[in-house]
C-alpha cells in the first residue's frame, strides 16, 4: 500500500469517526429530548408494536422489558385490535397527525388523550409516534363543573317550586283566614269586621278553593320528591315536555320583560333517555345565554320542541349524528349573534364571550358535555347582529309510548337476528317469540361463539341483539369487534344495570339501541323494527 | 274607590277580589302586568295590589310603568318569592315605589289594614 493510499484511508477514518461522533451526539441529544418530555411518548412500528418509549411512558405503562413488543392496544388495555376512535385504523393514510380521546387506561384509572403522528424516512412510512397526554385531572374538573351546575339547577328548580308552593299556601291560608275574620273568630285583626254577613254558599266557595289549592300542593310535593330523586343523576326514559315547560315558565319569570318568550311544541313528541335535572340545566343555560345576547336591546326568544328525522349521517358541531329519529329542542334568539372566533370557541370550557365577571358562557361547555352524555348533539348557527340558534338533538326512544299503542301487537319482520345471551332459558324463549314474528334467529351463548357465528353468516345476519354480560367479553367489546367484521351491522344492547354503559360509549361502539332488562317482546320487537326501519 | 288586582294565579285573584269587595271597594282584575297597565289606563284605580312574578310582564316592570304614569297611585306588592329566596324581589319593589310589600302566604288582616291605611293617606292628600 503506498503512502498516499494510507493517508487517504486515514482521512476517511477520521471523517467517519467525526460523522459517527456527530450521529452519536445527535442521538444523545434526541434521547435527552425524548427523556425530558414529561408525558408518555411511544414509538410504534408499522404493525403498531411498541419499539421504544420515554421515561414518562415507562412510568405510565411499565418497564421497557415488559412493554416493548406489545401492540399499542394492549398497552391501553383495549381488548381488540384498534381501540374505538383509533386514528391508525386501516383507512388511515398516514399523512397527518390525528388524535382521539378518553382511552380509559384502566389499570391506573387514567384518561389519556392519544395522538399519533407518522414517522417518515426518505419518503416512506416506517412507523408512528404515539403520545399520551394525561387528561384525568381535566376530566375530573369538568365532571366537578357539571356536578356543580347540576346542583345549581336543582336549587333553581326547588326555588321555582317554593314560589309555587307559597302561592298555594297564600290561597289556602287566605281563604281560611277570610272565613274566620268574617265569622269574628280572628284575634289579630283589629279593624271593623263590618261588611255583609257570611252566607253558607260563600263558606262552601272558600272551602272548595282551599281543597283545590291543597290538591295542587300535593302535586307539588310529588314534584319536589322527583327533583330530589333525580339529584342523584338518574337516567330514565321519559317525556321531556314537562321539564321544558317548567324551564320556560321560570325563564319567563326571571328574564326581563324586554325579552318576549315564545314556546312552540309539536304534538306527540317522543321520549328520550335522560336525566331531567340535566335537561333542565341545558334549558336554563341556553336560555340565560340567549337572554345575555339580548340584554341591551331586548328581543324575542323562541323555544320549540319537536321531532326530526335525520336521514343521512351528518356532522354537527364536530360530532357525527347517525340517521334516526331525534327529539329536537331549538332555542333561537334575536340578539347580537356570534363572530366566527366566538363560534369556534363557544364550547371551550373556560372561554367566555362576555366581559370578565359577567360570563355565563362557561355553561355552554357544560351544555355540550351534558348533551354528548345523552348521545345527542348541539348544532349552532349564528349571524352577527341577527341572533343565534341552538338546536339540541337527543335520540328519541319512544318505545314505552309505542308499546302502549301496540301492546297486543308486536311488530313483525323477516330479517335474520343473532341473539347473544348465556341464560339458556331466556334465550330459547326469546328465539321462539322472535321466530313467531317471522324472524330467523341464530343463537350464541358467549362472545367468542357469537364472533364465530358472525364471521360465518355476516352476509345473512341483519341485526345483533346482545346482553352486556356475556362470557369472554362485554357486550360493548363484542359490538366493537362485530363492527370490525362488518361496519354497518345493526346492534341492540341490553343490560340489567344501565349505569355501567354511557350512551356515548354505546354510540362509539356502534350500538343503535340500549334496552333495559327485563326484556319484553313488545319492546324488543319495536326496537328491532326501529333500528332496521319500517314495519313489515 | 277602586282597587286593581294583578296576579297570574286565578284563585289568588278571586280571594283578593272577595276581600276587597267585602271591604266595600270596586275591583278590577288583570292576569299579568301588561293587561294590568292597560286596565289602569282605561279605568284608573286608586290602589293596586300586584304579584311580582308573572308571565308576559312581571310585577317590578309593572310597578315602574304605573308609578311613572300615575304617580299618586298606591301600590301593594305581594310575592311568593323567586328562585333566589323568598323575599328577594320585595326590596326592589319598594325601591320602585311600592308603598307596602307582603310575602306569600300573608295575613289577610294585615293586608286589609295596609289597604285601609293607604286609602286614608290617599284621601287626606
Amino acid at each position: 500500500m503506498d503512502r498516499m493510499m494510507v493517508d487517504a484511508l486515514k482521512k476517511d477514518i477520521v471523517r467517519l469517526q467525526l460523522e459517527k461522533d456527530a450521529v452519536e451526539n445527535e442521538l444523545a441529544h434526541r434521547s435527552c429530548y425524548f427523556a425530558a418530555i414529561n408525558f408518555p411518548v411511544i414509538f410504534l412500528d408499522l404493525d403498531l408494536m411498541v419499539v421504544d418509549l420515554n421515561g414518562a411512558g415507562e412510568e405510565a405503562f411499565g418497564e421497557p422489558g415488559r412493554v416493548i413488543g406489545l401492540p399499542c392496544w394492549e398497552l391501553l388495555q383495549w381488548p381488540t385490535d384498534y381501540c374505538i376512535g383509533c386514528p391508525l385504523e386501516p383507512d388511515y393514510c398516514g399523512e397527518s397527525e390525528k388524535g382521539f380521546e378518553d382511552i380509559d387506561y384502566s389499570s391506573n384509572s387514567k384518561i389519556y388523550r392519544i395522538t399519533c403522528s407518522p414517522v417518515m424516512e426518505q419518503g416512506e412510512l416506517t412507523g408512528y409516534v404515539m403520545s399520551a397526554l394525561d387528561i384525568t385531572q381535566q376530566k375530573q374538573l369538568e365532571q366537578q363543573l357539571v356536578q356543580a351546575r347540576r346542583t345549581e339547577a336543582i336549587a333553581t328548580r326547588i326555588g321555582g317550586v317554593a314560589h309555587d308552593f307559597n302561592n298555594i299556601l297564600g290561597v289556602i291560608l287566605g281563604n281560611a283566614d277570610f272565613v274566620l275574620y268574617r265569622m269574628g273568630i280572628d284575634v289579630n285583626f283589629q279593624g271593623d269586621i263590618g261588611g255583609p254577613g257570611l252566607h253558607f254558599s260563600e263558606v262552601r266557595e272558600h272551602f272548595l278553593a282551599i281543597k283545590e289549592a291543597a290538591i295542587k300542593a300535593k302535586d307539588l310535593v310529588g314534584q319536589i320528591v322527583a327533583i330530589s330523586r333525580q339529584g342523584k343523576g338518574v337516567m330514565q326514559q321519559q317525556d321531556i315536555k314537562p321539564i321544558i315547560k317548567e324551564a320556560v315558565k321560570l325563564l319567563r319569570s326571571s328574564l326581563p320583560s324586554t325579552i318576549s318568550i315564545i314556546f312552540n311544541e309539536a304534538p306527540g313528541v317522543g321520549q328520550i333517555y335522560s336525566d331531567s335535572n340535566q335537561i333542565y340545566q341545558v334549558m336554563m343555560s341556553l336560555g340565560a345565554n340567549a337572554a345575555q345576547a339580548m340584554e341591551e336591546e331586548g328581543g324575542k326568544l323562541v323555544i320549540s320542541l319537536r321531532e326530526e328525522n335525520v336521514r343521512i349521517e351528518t356532522v354537527k358541531n364536530g360530532r357525527s349524528i347517525v340517521p334516526g329519529r331525534y327529539v329536537l329542542i331549538s332555542i333561537a334568539d334575536t340578539g347580537h349573534g356570534m363572530s366566527k372566533t366566538m363560534m369556534k370557541r363557544k364550547f371551550d370550557t373556560f372561554y367566555t364571550t362576555s366581559d370578565v365577571g359577567r360570563g355565563k358562557n362557561m355553561d355552554l361547555s357544560v351544555v355540550d358535555g351534558i348533551v354528548a352524555a345523552h348521545g345527542g348533539v348541539v348544532e349552532v348557527t349564528s349571524e352577527l347582529e341577527k341572533g343565534s340558534t341552538f338546536n339540541v338533538y337527543f335520540p328519541r326512544c319512544n318505545i314505552e309510548s309505542d308499546l302502549a299503542e301496540n301492546l297486543f301487537s308486536p311488530t313483525r319482520g323477516s330479517e335474520t337476528i343473532l341473539f347473544v345471551d348465556d341464560e339458556e332459558d331466556l334465550v330459547m324463549a326469546r328465539k321462539r317469540m322472535l321466530e313467531s314474528l317471522g324472524y330467523k334467529v341464530y343463537l350464541a351463548h358467549s362472545g367468542k361463539g357469537a364472533l364465530a357465528l358472525f364471521e360465518k353468516y355476516n352476509k345473512e345476519i341483519d341485526i345483533i341483539i346482545t346482553d352486556y354480560t356475556i362470557p369472554d367479553m362485554t357486550g360493548l367489546q363484542l359490538a366493537a369487534r362485530m363492527q370490525k367484521i362488518c361496519n354497518n351491522i345493526q346492534i341492540i344492547l341490553y343490560s340489567g344495570c344501565s349505569n355501567i354503559i354511557t350512551l356515548e360509549n354505546a354510540h362509539r361502539a356502534g350500538i343503535k339501541r340500549l334496552l333495559k332488562k327485563p326484556l319484553n317482546i313488545n319492546m324488543l320487537s319495536l326496537a328491532v323494527r326501529d333500528v332496521l326501519g319500517g314495519a313489515e | 274607590m277602586r282597587v286593581l288586582i294583578i296576579d297570574d294565579d286565578e284563585q289568588m285573584r278571586i280571594l283578593l277580589r272577595q276581600i276587597m269587595e267585602w271591604r266595600g271597594y270596586d275591583v278590577s282584575e288583570a292576569e299579568n302586568g301588561k293587561v294590568g297597565v292597560r286596565i289602569q289606563r282605561d279605568t284608573p284605580a286608586e290602589l293596586i295590589v300586584t304579584d311580582l312574578i308573572m308571565p308576559e310582564q312581571e310585577g317590578l316592570e309593572t310597578i315602574r310603568t304605573i308609578k311613572n304614569e300615575f304617580p299618586g297611585v298606591k301600590i301593594v306588592a305581594i310575592s311568593g318569592g323567586g328562585r333566589i329566596g323568598p323575599d328577594a324581589y320585595l326590596p326592589a319593589a319598594r325601591e320602585l315605589g311600592a308603598d307596602r310589600v307582603f310575602s306569600k302566604p300573608f295575613d289577610i288582616g294585615e293586608l286589609v289594614e295596609a289597604v285601609e291605611e293607604l286609602f286614608a293617606v290617599s284621601n287626606k292628600s
